[in-house]
């Protein structure tokens, strides 16, 4: 059966460490100055003493209704068979139309390939010789979890089913395959 | 936390040239559309409209194409644009659109040239050239009108297809407004359409300047003037006031609402009621205002995602 | 898999080939036209340790083609779980680093003038030596002062000045946790003592902060113990990011010693202490009783501006918790002058809830060798051996900071470390001798320590000072030679005991061949320097290999094993605790003072400090217009160290002043202002933050920036340098003070 992979962040153990951001800069060779996630804080709210601040991972959400893949002129954007969006760098011409498409802006033109590039959730280098991305693979704070939504046995099937996860932008319907949960966070 | 991490990517991905690109294939298809239409539909002459409106049209589109080209990231893989096809992309689509209105509009204009070149032969000095370019344009004027009917299509679909290229983005909020809030019509195309057969008008009058009566045409950029401030209107109420704030607000009240839309049209009113010539500020004013349009929706739409 | 490539991995010099990954299986659920997929069998990987920190977490290097492509944390270590933070992700940038120093260097120009020449070692060397003679012969070894980051390199970097007879040799101790050492100590006779987060209930944080000033594995433990509904409670003048993840109580700096004593007179007042505990294993708790008599909560919250109904609940659900809850000990402790003293007050309230040797409480580290008087785990481990060396020359002299003298706190301070910032002292007033020449190794003084400007001058004064580092830093670019080290992905070093709840031991093995062929491991230059001084002798191995193979030798496992393992613990061995399952059990080996008891009254503290059990001591507090200057951790950077490392300068190349937005107001001051910061003295400029996460009357800025090499090309010039800003005060036990500072703000 296909796989749904997807990934999950749970915001309340994020400590906003960048093992992630560092960790995917060299998985992936992404240039200098270019990143294909951040975490940010968000906050602070509130005021003395009364405050609270969180860390929101951002990279590709991985749309099942992708629309970097609709818009893409060339289907160098593609969904491979496990609903991972990727991009086959040979058929990408760097038009940036999926970038002015994508609204979460997760995508970003190489600056050596001269390609669009994002997130791809380490597909090629990883999760295909069954290892888990990089960036949860390093997470200090243990706030990230990966795995096939469609085998109710993973980890991640198991997490989503007992805690609420949340898709960003979901009136845009694009159907993200990556889940935030916001329990024990002041949203 | 002390900072943003890393250098904050507040580029957005497509800038200057992209407008301009979409300003120039406006300008293309409008001025292929005047030339066009005139050479289909006039009863009067107007050779210098047609010349000038065809000759536009070819340089608009090439520059504009080169300048798509040189935008993108690997500018040497453009033609790959033509191998893989994505019928659900409208910039796939438009490709094809484009690239058939180019070569309609350089056929078309080679046989406007022709047809110049016959007709003002005595300018021509070498016997021989001049008997080659009269016969062999007289034998391919038949195919001007079909080329020019073909074209109109061709120029309509490049006009409209800048706007569709936006209005499909439909994650984003701006580009995707709707025409009136009818769902399913998309209200870029509409504006762009208007506004690239003005500008394209514009251009062509003043590459026409100095050839006699321009009234009907003058009218006519009157008319598509005033359906392009109802047009501008309508998109000021569709969409949230956020769009009309911050760093582009300047260019579209000043570029796009005063000086592309309300000057020429106050002026050309008072032109036509005073007999006053006064093409080139009115059409000079009209294409900077469609460049301030593009340029403002381009950047706008992905300023405030 | 091509063994052709194999071969090439080990044939690139490492050896370090241990695991292949990639294999077969790699091409089932690939594009064909991914290249660099179809590449991957050769990708090695070599276990290792990191160094980006002093922490030395297990790695697994992922090598390509003869390159670092990639670190990750060792998989088959639970409590790192094959993680590793930001810093440890950005290894290869340093180790590419086209900005390192590649080559031994001698100043050619005036100290601090930046200009060197390139030599040769034995150059360097020679130059080193003369001079170091020169200056023995002149004012005698103990002229020669040795300060270095502490770590395995120690050993051979110390051997040098010891063998000169200089008793001056210093870690960077006083500056980071060394009145918690000092406590532990002297309260233990142990300093060996960690806490089990990862099964405790209730945490409170004086200024521990987890998630920023990050240690992996402690990290990952607090963590696990908030997932499994652990209260964290964390006290700090600015809201911190572990402040984010549990309650927030803005304490006023350097009143923590007041929470603490108040803490003790409520558990007293109300019975919530562990009174069975406290009569088997401590002496002296009725002179503590005494001291706290008068610490009542409404005297507390005058001193900390925390409120007393909190100091009570706090104090409540913390015994409640007893004894599964930690008021954590601290890391970087250097507040104030009597840190020393709020450091034991935090053990004696610990103990009060008798959370010693127990699961979620503090432990004792178990080394091979401790485990030898427990007769069920014993066998599990043998300890690690040494390679031997001849006795050193006694020196004539004692030390500049007056360790071991009774009657005085220097009696209590550990001669490995000393108080290092006497070292500037001693060159600038010659009290109570010159020191006249200064090795540094893995230091940087000028960011590290307090009074920076002073210790140019103490710079200017010296006869010789020696820098070896991976970057031509603050303090090399006035030294007078400055050797080149590789880095910590290029060489080999001593197995490092890592023991925790069970024995452990980890290897650093280099995962290529030197990037830059002149740059050398800190044993080679040691060794080499020891060499050409005829001090050979204190080297007497052969290469780090064989130093290795000498050490694991007495624990029965083999080098090649150790390098195919990375890491090694005692297969089938569980966490052990010694009161875990017989809460009465002896705690002797734990104990390793003469009393065998905790000793919350100790004669030797009285002897040295006068103050047996902790004393208050209230400290001034701000006056309006003054800001309290506190600093601390980022996770992205390294104290001194990684300013300029290049994925890390990405992220974060700068740093600024936080201060509190009532603050701000009334100083018409607004986010993003440039100010200057200054301390009546000195002054510093910045970039104002403007925050509600601050107490108004502190400011707050991330430690490590302000560099003025400028060969540190990224990081030169930018953001606030705080130790320019903070007047040097050596605390009661050797401890540097950066809590104490009060500054004035401007705009610029
Ligand atoms: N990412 C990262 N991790 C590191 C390091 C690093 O540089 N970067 N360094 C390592 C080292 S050497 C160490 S020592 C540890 C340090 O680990 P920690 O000691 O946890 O780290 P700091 O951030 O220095 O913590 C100091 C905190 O104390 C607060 N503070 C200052 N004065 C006072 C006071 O008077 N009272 C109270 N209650 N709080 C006060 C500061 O605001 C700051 O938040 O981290 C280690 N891990
Ligand atoms: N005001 C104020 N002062 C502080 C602190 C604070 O928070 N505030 N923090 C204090 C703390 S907790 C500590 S621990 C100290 C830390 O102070 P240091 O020990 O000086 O700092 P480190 O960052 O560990 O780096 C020391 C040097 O080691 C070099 N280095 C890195 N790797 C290698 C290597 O492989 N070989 C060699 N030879 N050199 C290498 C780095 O380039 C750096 O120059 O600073 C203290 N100073
Ligand atoms: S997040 Fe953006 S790049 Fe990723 S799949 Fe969705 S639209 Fe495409
Ligand atoms: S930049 Fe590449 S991936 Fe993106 S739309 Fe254009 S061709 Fe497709
Ligand atoms: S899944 Fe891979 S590519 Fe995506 S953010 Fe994580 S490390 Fe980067
Ligand atoms: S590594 Fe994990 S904890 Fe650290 S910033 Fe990334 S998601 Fe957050
Ligand atoms: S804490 Fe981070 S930088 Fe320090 S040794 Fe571990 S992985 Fe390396
Ligand atoms: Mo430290």
């Amino acid at each position: 059966m296909a796989k749904k992979y997807s990934m999950i962040i749970n915001l309340a153990k994020c400590i906003g460490c960048q093992a992630c951001t560092v960790a995917c800069k060299f998985q992936n060779n992404v240039p200098e100055g270019q990143f294909r996630t951040k975490t940010p804080a968000n906050g602070l709210k509130g005021t003395y003493p009364n405050v609270s601040q969180y860390f929101v991972k951002e990279a590709c959400q991985m749309c099942q209704k992708a629309p970097c893949v609709s818009v893409c002129p060339t289907k160098a954007s593609y969904y491979n068979e496990d609903g991972v969006v990727l991009i086959d760098v040979d058929k990408c011409v760097g038009c940036k139309y999926c970038m002015t498409a994508c609204p979460y802006d997760a995508r970003f033109l190489n600056k050596e390939t001269g390609a669009a590039d994002k997130c791809t959730f380490c597909y090629e280098l990883k999760v295909s010789n069954g290892e888990k991305p990089a960036c949860v693979s390093t997470c200090v704070g243990g706030a990230l979890m990966f795995g096939d939504l469609n085998d109710p046995l993973s980890e991640a099937s198991q997490f989503l089913a007992k805690h609420k996860g949340e898709v960003r932008k979901p009136e845009l319907g694009t159907h993200p395959n990556v889940y935030y949960i916001y329990e024990g966070v002041v949203k | 936390m002390d900072v943003i991490w890393g250098v904050s990517v507040d580029e957005v991905a497509w800038g200057g040239a992209i407008a301009f690109y979409l300003f120039l294939a406006g300008i293309a298809g409008g001025a292929f559309l005047t030339a066009s239409m005139t050479d289909l539909f006039s009863k009067k002459q107007y050779p210098k409209v047609i010349q000038s409106g065809a000759y536009i049209a070819i340089v608009s589109i090439i520059v504009g194409l080169g300048l798509l080209v040189v935008d993108l990231g690997r500018p040497l893989s453009f033609w790959k644009l033509l191998l893989n096809v994505n019928m659900g992309s409208v910039m796939s689509i438009g490709v094809f659109i484009v690239s058939g209105f180019t070569a309609l509009s350089v056929v078309y204009g080679v046989l406007v040239w022709l047809n110049a070149a016959a007709q003002k032969q005595i300018k021509i000095t070498s016997a021989n050239t001049e008997v080659a370019a009269t016969s062999v344009g007289q034998g391919l004027q038949a195919f001007r009108k079909p080329v020019a009917g073909l074209g109109v299509l061709f120029s309509i679909g490049t006009a409209t297809y800048t706007g569709f290229l936006l209005s499909a983005v439909t994650t984003n909020n701006f580009w995707h407004t709707p025409f009136m809030g009818i769902e399913g019509i998309p209200f870029l195309p509409i504006l762009f359409l208007v506004s690239a057969i003005s500008t394209g008008l514009a251009a062509t009058l003043i590459g026409a300047l100095n050839c006699g009566d321009l009234t009907t045409y003058k009218k006519i950029d009157i008319v598509l003037i005033i359906l392009e401030i109802i047009l501008i209107f309508i998109l000021y109420l569709s969409v949230k006031p956020v769009f009309f704030t911050g760093s582009m607000a300047v260019l579209f009240w000043l570029g796009v609402v005063i000086l592309g839309l309300m000057s020429p049209l106050l002026l050309s009113i008072y032109s036509l009621a005073k007999h006053k010539n006064v093409i080139l500020p009115v059409c000079g004013m009209v294409v900077i205002g469609g460049f301030c349009l593009r340029y403002f929706v381009v950047y706008t739409g992905q300023l405030f995602k | 898999m091509k063994r052709r490539n194999f071969l090439k991995g080990i044939l690139y010099g490492t050896g370090g080939t241990v695991a292949l990954v990639g294999g077969f299986g790699t091409f089932n659920n690939l594009d064909s036209n991914k290249a660099e997929a179809a590449s991957q069998d050769l990708e090695t990987t070599v276990f290792s340790s990191c160094e980006m920190c002093r922490n030395q977490c297990p790695i697994a290097v992922k090598v390509k083609d003869g390159k670092v492509c990639k670190i990750e944390g060792h998989p088959n270590d639970a409590a790192f779980g094959g993680v590793i933070c930001a810093r440890g992700n950005a290894g290869p940038s340093l180790l590419y680093d086209p900005q390192r120093i590649k080559k031994p260097m001698i100043r050619t120009g005036e100290r601090g003038e930046g200009k060197f020449k390139e030599v040769s070692w034995d150059e360097a060397y020679t130059y080193i030596a003369d001079k170091l003679y020169n200056v023995k012969d002149q004012y005698g070894g103990e002229a020669i002062a040795l300060a270095s980051r502490k770590g395995p390199h120690d050993w051979f970097f110390r051997s040098i000045g010891k063998a000169l007879g200089s008793p001056n040799v210093f870690s960077h101790e006083a500056t980071c946790p060394m009145t918690r050492s000092v406590a532990l100590e002297t309260t233990f006779g142990n300093e060996a003592i960690a806490a089990d987060y990862a099964n405790t209930k209730y945490l409170i944080s004086i200024g521990r902060n987890w998630f920023e000033g990050i240690h992996v594995a402690q990290a990952r433990a607090v963590s696990k113990a908030l997932s499994n509904g652990a209260k964290l409670v964390v006290l700090d003048p600015r809201f911190s990011v572990t402040a984010s993840k549990g309650e927030w109580l803005p304490i006023k700096g350097a009143t923590d010693l007041a929470f603490v004593m108040a803490m003790a007179n409520i558990m007293i007042r109300e019975n919530l202490y562990d009174q069975a505990f406290i009569s088997q294993y401590t002496e002296g708790f009725d002179k503590w009783a005494e001291e706290v008599k008068d610490k009542t909560p409404e005297w507390a919250e005058k001193e900390t501006g925390i409120s007393k109904e909190k100091i009570i609940q706090i104090t409540r659900e913390f015994a409640a918790a007893k004894p599964k809850a930690i008021l954590d000990f601290g890391w970087r402790t250097a507040y104030t002058p009597n840190d020393y003293q709020l450091r034991r007050a935090i053990l004696i309230v610990n103990m009060m809830i008798g959370n010693l040797e127990v699961p979620g409480g503090y432990y004792t580290t178990k080394p091979a060798n401790f485990l030898k008087s427990f007769s069920d785990q014993a066998a599990y481990a043998k300890g690690l051996g040494s390679v031997a060396q001849p006795s050193f020359p006694k020196a004539s002299k004692g030390r500049i900071d007056g360790t071991g003298v009774k009657g005085t706190p220097g009696q209590i301070i550990p001669a490995y470390d000393g108080a290092v910032g006497k070292i500037a002292e001693s060159i600038l007033t010659e009290e109570p001798y010159p020191i006249r020449a200064w090795l540094v190794h893995r230091f940087n003084p000028y960011i590290s320590l307090t009074g920076s400007m002073r210790m140019v001058e103490a710079f200017k004064k010296l006869d010789l000072l020696v820098t070896c580092d991976v970057y031509m830093t603050d303090t090399a670019y006035f030294s007078d030679v400055v050797l080149p080290e590789c880095t910590y992905l290029e060489r080999y070093e001593p197995i490092f005991d890592m023991s925790g709840l069970t024995p452990k031991y980890v290897i650093r093995q280099p995962a290529v061949p030197l990037v830059y062929p002149d740059t050398k491991p800190y044993w080679q230059i040691y060794k080499e320097l020891g060499e050409k001084m005829g001090l050979g002798d204190y080297f007497k191995f052969k290469d780090m290999e064989d130093y290795i193979t000498q050490q694991i030798a007495p624990t029965g496992l083999t080098l090649a094993q150790i390098k195919e393992l990375g890491v090694w613990t005692p297969p089938g061995m569980n966490a052990f605790y010694v009161r875990a399952n017989d809460s009465k059990a002896s705690l002797d080996s734990v104990l390793s003072n003469q009393s065998k008891k905790i000793e919350i009254f100790s004669e030797e503290v009285e002897e040295a400090t006068k103050q047996g059990v902790p004393k208050y001591v209230s400290h001034p507090q701000p006056e309006e217009g003054k800001f309290r200057f506190v600093q601390g951790k980022v996770a992205v950077h390294t104290n001194a160290g990684t300013a300029n490392v290049p994925i890390l300068n990405e992220l974060m190349p700068t740093n600024t002043l936080w201060m509190n937005t009532v603050s701000c107001r009334k100083l018409g001051l607004n986010d993003g202002d440039e100010v200057v910061i200054s301390s009546g003295t000195y002054e510093q400029k910045g970039k104002l933050k403007m925050t509600e996460g601050i107490r108004p009357d502190s400011v707050f800025c991330y430690h490590g920036f302000g560099r003025i090499s400028p060969e540190l090309k990224r990081a030169f010039g930018k953001g606030i340098h705080d130790n320019y800003l903070i007047p040097h005060e050596i605390g009661e036990v050797g401890n540097a003070v950066t809590s104490t500072t009060f500054v004035t703000v401007r705009k610029a």
